[in-house]
């Protein structure tokens, strides 16, 4: 889940993308295609403030001879509006959808514009869409993309024209081996900028797709000042003037610590160390306090009190990080608010925008050392951070200054899964006993499943968890306790029995001891273009030891599958060790992604995976 | 009535209203404000059992649970309205209810109140003007009584375990005709208290009726209130109480209507009521009457109607051409067309172009427009009609699905089914459901159901009905039967040739897999006649269809050949593996009486099935019948309540798998299996023939209903087909 605060930016350009995709007649990406795209950029200044227009036009042709229904959706919010919608040079009509449904996010202002366009079975003409969004904010202002929609783009032209008065950079990504042609031309003052790109392929449909940001090209404007009656009017010119309108934000929250300040001695109470105490207040956050994302308007922006977050058991992150640094400052530590982008996002502080950070957490500075506390993370231990955040750049409140610093990157072994399973033939079943220790990322994500589950219904969905929906794997007992606890490892201990495993053809028997299969599901795609997206880095090692039973001996294993990069290390291996079977796999990233250039290896390696796991043991009784 | 209740009510009416309308509009306002003089002129009576705060001892494992759960209805008072107030009160038991329940939704169009009843009994009144209006889905345990796309929600703040929610939806409505109400009392989490109170004006006929429950209705004549909330003695009450439901069991194969507890009950306005042996408006009964009801829904069209008499304008010439004499014949014939004519013509191929171009269709909105059933009255009044001009004798038929029960027990008229029998075809025609069905495919609740006929002629005559009974569905009238020819290639991919067969209702699994306008009305109305006359025009027809090639027409016809390709892509679609559609062929869309059988050919590839092991090959050869049903270990024991297996049906594979060269099969013996008793079966058998390994399976379900004394051995029979779904064979290197 993002827990994303100012997602209302990215919505606008996110989902020009879903939903065209979602709602669009056919499944087909093949069904339209773009024979030009025009986006052009410009800006006015009106009582002292930038304001800026994006001017689309857009041809669109039917390939199909039978006509199809074509959906566009346009998004805007509160900080935008869009206007003089036309088809053919006739204003078309069209519909307004509030509150978009987005994963995570309880309301936000996002809208939706849109109306179908029927081609009926004149399909021969192209259709000529035109629209304006006007922006009230220049630091509202989309990215810039060459494409609006999955369907190919013949040509796909962004311009942006830059008044003598604005001093404005376009910040350019993912623009290498991509043929963009840019030219510029000065007419009367004002700067054109022109980028052309050429035969762009239909978005292919993959799975696990980084976000856009990571491997399209698109631009970002960074207004840095304006001249109004030859006096310069700042921006946003750098991080320090980004810094100063989220620290304004900040002021106006309106904390009255009292309540919270009560709270967090009662929590604190008997307690000496100051880690025992920060770890009280983090927790009790998780605990009590409901994530649940407003993000309108200004509250996008702006971290609600302290005393409502408290008072409503519900807040977005930057009301929960709002409220751990209320509750530890009033407990006398240096509590501040720490503004970031998760892993999403490719950008760094090396330039001022909103769009480089889409979260908020609370940073404690004890002893020299900073202690991140993401309090959305609500089953994380102190110290252990979720791979959204690790190794991410943050900008950390300070007065009317602000430090730069980076959440760590840890050491994968902190977030360790062990699975040791000890298995033997029963009649026709495998039955055995299985360990699995969890760790730091592991172990939350458990403990967020099994605390989901109501009390009555907690051993089914364990047994769920267990078999993944497997039939022929019954679990016959666990331990009474099954939620981890704060600070500590957490083990999972199983009986289990499993059906239908074994063939037995004469004095052969054929036996199946896998019941997992890990990195199976990654399918690297025909054409892919962009890296395979995890979520997450792994650090697994699953360790099955099969008893040889009695009377009978190995006659076959299947051959070990390695893969073997700077990214990542897999090994999986059946050995023989006296009278058992080691069967081992072993999975570690340092990376929550398989990068574009190692897709070609996966692939290969995916193709010996699939087969290693249809693969089988084989016994001969003597 | 307690005074303390009413004042918080009023207090709460008046803050409500307050908060409530901040940007409302005055209609909206006007109307709540309504509503909440209703809901205390109301609920202030009978509030007595809404103020359980705590869990029974047995139910504290719940994760939460209906305290109380009451729905109210008046209706009669205000021509065609009725207004409702439904009212529910949740104990909220661990973090899971908490965090269910803590995004609170409602419909716009009511009236709604929500209080928090904290764990030391203050009540909170949540203020609703903060909610946010949102097109999102309404999750189960909040959705009303239908979902509207205006919807909102809330995050209610300071919610924690022990607390109590509180809501109640106020709402009008308008009735068309009679009100029916049918619901299980039960829900899937234990319910303390439920009510339901009905106040109806008294010249409403009414029945009434409860069942799985010693529950009953009590009948407070005047005692009931009117569209304003009014007590008016010329409105009647009926209230039904119960309290300690158990929360409804789950097990598989289980029918609530057979199992739970339940309600039924009907108004029927004196306007409606065109029957009742002669009585006077105002009956009260516990069942409908059967007799009354076939004689209602037939009547008569004369030509003065239009479309009756486009209809017989029609559909004469063509019967006349064919010169049919035979009345099954006709009968086959009225009803086929009748069925294209309702529910295909605007759909046609002809009719979908010309709605493309002129009034705004898509092809989407056609393609998948199919699904309008044909309205029931419609169906038997102009079906009957024609008969009638085509001077065949006919009766109008009325059943109750013996899901139901038996006819005496029926109350609503949602449980009968109308048709018509033709006694010289010895046929029931039943309103066809969609534009496949077929007259040998009666409705999936039809079989064994008992009800009464009467002559066409009669309805209007004081003859009593006879008693009837549809003849029980036979699985093998039921049948999916597939065979298939398999041969392993050189990358152990299983390359197969495999022809389905469905009869019966079972073709209705296969929609998508009729081409959607290769055959139109017409053809499909002609080729029930294979006589010469019928296929020179079919032949006619078809040079017809062709000299249209070129034009959009036939872009129609290759769009509905792209989805029907489309559809049978995803038919062999298989999760875990690489299924490749090599070529397809639809024998027969069974959508006639002579070729009632659904017939499609299809040639596929498939990885995932014959894998390597060593130097052998393991063959998955379980996996070809598809997944089938494993009863989880909970759930084989202590079975609470009687089966419902579903309709009689039978499905069935023969394969014939050609074993590769320089190969044996070793462990076929295991694929012989047989368990049988008198509700179900699975039989498979396996021989190898030179180098062809042959198999078959058959898995029949014999009766839908079964006692649940007899569940261990269907378990047996369930566990058997699954244990076959699990077989392979080692196919050893010679």
């Amino acid at each position: 889940m993002n827990h994303s605060i100012f997602p209302k930016l990215l919505i606008t350009t996110l989902f020009i993308f879903f939903i065209s995709m979602g709602f669009c007649a056919s499944k087909s990406e093949d069904l339209f295609t773009v024979l030009s795209l025009h986006q052009k950029v410009t800006f006015i200044k009106k009582e002292g403030k930038l304001l800026a227009q994006l001017e689309v036009t857009e041809w669109v042709q039917c390939n199909s001879k039978t006509g199809e229904l074509f959906r566009k959706a346009i998004y805007f919010d509160d900080e935008s509006a869009i206007e003089d919608v036309k088809i053919d040079g006739r204003n078309q009509k069209y519909i307004v959808s509030n509150d978009l449904p987005q994963d995570g996010i309880f309301h936000n202002d996002t809208k939706m514009a849109y109306f179908d366009y029927n081609f009926g079975t004149n399909t021969k003409r192209p259709l000529e869409l035109k629209y304006t969004k006007k922006y009230f904010d220049f630091k509202f202002i989309d990215l810039l993309r060459f494409v609006n929609n999955k369907y190919a783009t013949n040509e796909s032209n962004i311009v942006f024209v830059i008044p003598s008065w604005l001093d404005c950079k376009i910040k350019e990504f993912n623009f290498e081996s991509n043929n963009i042609v840019k030219s510029k031309m000065v007419d009367d003052g004002d700067t054109t900028y022109t980028y052309t790109k050429k035969n762009i392929a239909a978005e292919g449909d993959f799975k696990s797709k980084p976000d856009f940001r990571k491997y399209e090209p698109h631009m970002l404007l960074l207004p840095y000042h304006m001249t109004i009656d030859k006096k310069k009017i700042d921006l946003l010119p750098s991080i320090d003037k980004l810094y100063a309108w989220y620290s304004s934000l900040a002021a106006q929250i309106g904390n009255d610590s009292k309540e919270v300040e009560a709270k967090a001695k009662e929590l604190t109470e008997g307690l000496t160390k100051d880690e025992d105490k920060i770890k009280a207040i983090f927790y009790f956050i998780q605990d009590n306090i409901k994530y649940i994302a407003f993000e309108a308007g200004i509250m996008g922006f702006k971290p609600e009190s302290c005393q409502n977050v408290y008072q409503k058991k519900f807040g977005d992150c930057k009301g929960m990080a709002n409220l751990a640094k209320s509750m530890l400052v009033s407990l006398g530590y240096d509590a501040r608010l720490t503004w970031l982008g998760t892993h999403d996002i490719p950008y760094d502080y090396s330039f001022p925008s909103m769009y480089v950070d889409n979260h908020m957490i609370c940073t404690v500075l004890l002893n020299g050392k900073q202690i991140f506390i993401d309090a959305t993370e609500s089953e994380s231990d102190l110290n252990t951070y979720a791979d959204r955040i690790q190794g991410r750049e943050v900008l950390i409140e300070d007065g009317p200054n602000y430090i730069k610093s980076k959440v760590p990157l840890q050491d994968s072994s902190m977030h360790r899964f062990i699975q040791n399973v000890q298995l033997k033939l029963e009649g026709t079943d495998l039955v055995g006993e299985t360990t699995e220790q969890m760790k730091g990322n592991n172990k939350t994500r458990f403990s967020n499943f099994i605390k989901a589950i109501s009390k009555k219904d907690k051993l089914d969905a364990l047994k769920y968890y267990i078999s993944q929906n497997d039939k022929n794997i019954s679990v016959t007992s666990t331990q009474d306790d099954i939620h981890p606890e704060h600070d500590n490892d957490f083990s999972l201990n199983y009986k289990m029995s499993v059906s239908n495993q074994i063939i037995q053809v004469g004095k052969e028997k054929y036996v199946n001891i896998e019941f997992e299969q890990p990195l199976l599901s990654i399918e690297i795609e025909e054409g892919r273009n962009c890296a395979y997206d995890l979520d997450r880095k792994i650090n697994a090692t699953y360790i099955t030891t099969f008893a040889i039973p009695d009377n009978h001996k190995v006659t076959y294993l299947p051959s070990s599958v390695e893969l073997s990069n700077s990214d990542w290390q897999v090994k999986m291996s059946y050995e023989l060790e006296g009278d058992k079977v080691i069967y081992k796999k072993s999975v570690h990233s340092n990376t929550t992604e398989i990068s574009k250039d190692k897709l070609d290896e996966w692939k290969a390696f995916s193709t010996k995976l699939k087969a290693f796991y249809e693969d089988r043991l084989v016994i001969e009784e003597q | 009535m307690k005074f303390g209740k009413i004042a918080v009510l009023l207090l709460l009416t008046t803050s409500f209203c307050v908060n409530l309308y901040g940007q409302i509009d005055k209609k909206k306002q006007k109307q709540d404000l309504k509503n909440l003089e209703f809901y205390n002129a109301i609920i202030g009576t009978n509030d007595k059992n809404f103020e359980a705060t705590t869990s029974p001892e047995a139910w504290k494992d719940e994760s939460f649970i209906f305290l109380g759960i009451s729905t109210y209805i008046t209706v009669g008072t205000k021509g065609d309205k009725y207004r409702g107030i439904n009212r529910k009160r949740v104990l909220l038991q661990d973090k899971s209810a908490v965090e269910k329940f803590a995004e609170f939704y409602f419909q716009n169009s009511e009236t709604t109140v929500l209080t928090v009843v904290k764990k030391n009994g203050t009540e909170i009144n949540i203020d609703l003007k903060e909610a946010i209006k949102v097109t999102t889905d309404v999750p189960s345990y909040y959705a009303g009584r239908f979902q509207s796309s205006e919807s909102s929600k809330l995050a209610i703040p300071n919610l924690e375990i022990g607390d109590i929610l509180d809501y109640t939806s106020i709402y009008n409505d308008t009735y068309n005709g009679r009100i029916s109400y049918s619901d299980v009392l039960s829900a899937s989490v234990p319910v303390l208290y439920q009510s339901l109170i009905f106040d109806v004006r008294s010249d409403f006929d009414i029945n009434k009726n409860t069942f799985n429950t010693t529950a009953k209705f009590k009948f407070l004549k005047g005692k009931g209130h009117d569209y304003n909330g009014k007590l008016d003695e010329d409105v009647n009450r009926f209230e039904l109480e119960v309290g300690g439901l158990e929360a409804q069991k789950d097990e598989p194969f289980s029918s609530t209507l057979d199992n739970e507890p339940l309600v039924k009950f009907m108004a029927i306005p004196s306007a409606d009521r065109i029957f009742h042996s002669g009585k006077d408006p105002g009956l009260i009964r516990d069942n409908l009457v059967l007799d009354d009801l076939v004689r209602q829904v037939y009547k008569y069209e004369s030509e003065s109607n239009l479309f009756f008499s486009q209809l017989v304008t029609m559909i004469k010439p063509k019967i006349a051409a064919l010169k049919l004499k035979d009345p099954k014949k006709i009968a086959d014939a009225c009803y086929y067309y009748l069925r294209d004519y309702l529910m295909m013509m605007a759909y046609g191929p002809e009719m979908a172009v010309s709605s493309v171009n002129n009034y705004g269709y898509t092809y989407e909105k056609i393609y998948h427009g199919y699904n309008n059933a044909i309205d029931e009255n419609a169906f038997l009044s102009s079906f009957g009609s024609l008969l009638y001009k085509f001077y065949v004798d006919a009766e109008v038929v009325g059943v109750v699905s013996k899901v139901f029960g038996e006819p005496d027990v029926a109350v609503t008229h949602g449980e009968v089914y109308f048709g018509m029998y033709v006694p010289a075809a010895k046929t029931y025609y039943w309103p066809p459901e969609r534009d496949r069905t077929t007259i040998d495919t009666p409705g999936i609740l039809l079989s064994g159901a008992k009800g009464k006929a009467i002559n066409i002629l009669d309805v209007n005559k004081k003859i009593k009905a006879k008693n009837i009974e549809i003849p029980a569905a036979s699985s093998d009238s039921n049948k999916e039967d597939n065979t298939m020819k398999v041969k392993i290639d050189a990358d152990n991919n299983i390359v197969v040739s495999q022809k389905t067969l469905n009869s019966g209702f079972l073709k209705a699994n296969y929609f998508g897999l009729i081409e959607q306008f290769g055959d139109d009305l017409y053809t499909d109305f002609l080729s029930m006649y294979e006589d010469e006359e019928t296929r020179i025009k079919l032949e006619e027809y078809e040079k017809k269809l062709k000299k249209n090639k070129d034009g959009i027409y036939k872009n129609f016809l290759d769009k509905s050949d792209k989805n029907f390709s489309e559809n049978v892509e995803k038919w062999i679609e298989e999760k875990e593996r690489k299924v490749t559609l090599d070529s397809f062929e639809l024998i027969s869309s069974g959508r006639t009486s002579l070729k009632p059988v659904h017939e499609i050919e299809v040639n596929f590839t498939s990885d995932g099935i014959v894998k390597k092991i060593g130097p052998n090959l393991f063959f998955d050869i379980g996996a070809l019948i598809g997944s089938q049903f494993q009863i989880e270990e909970k759930y084989k024991s202590n079975r609470i309540t009687n089966i419902d297996l579903g309709k009689p049906r039978i499905f069935q594979y023969a394969f014939e798998i050609e074993l590769p060269e320089g190969y044996r099969a070793e462990g076929i013996e295991n694929l012989v299996k047989s368990k049988e008793n008198a509700y179900c079966s699975f039989v498979s058998t396996a021989v190898l023939e030179g180098n062809l390994l042959k198999v078959t399976t058959a898995k029949n379900y014999k009766q839908q209903f079964a006692p649940k004394e007899v569940w261990p051995s269907i378990n047996e029979v369930l566990d058997e087909a699954y244990k076959f779904s699990q077989e392979k064979i080692v196919l050893k290197k010679k």
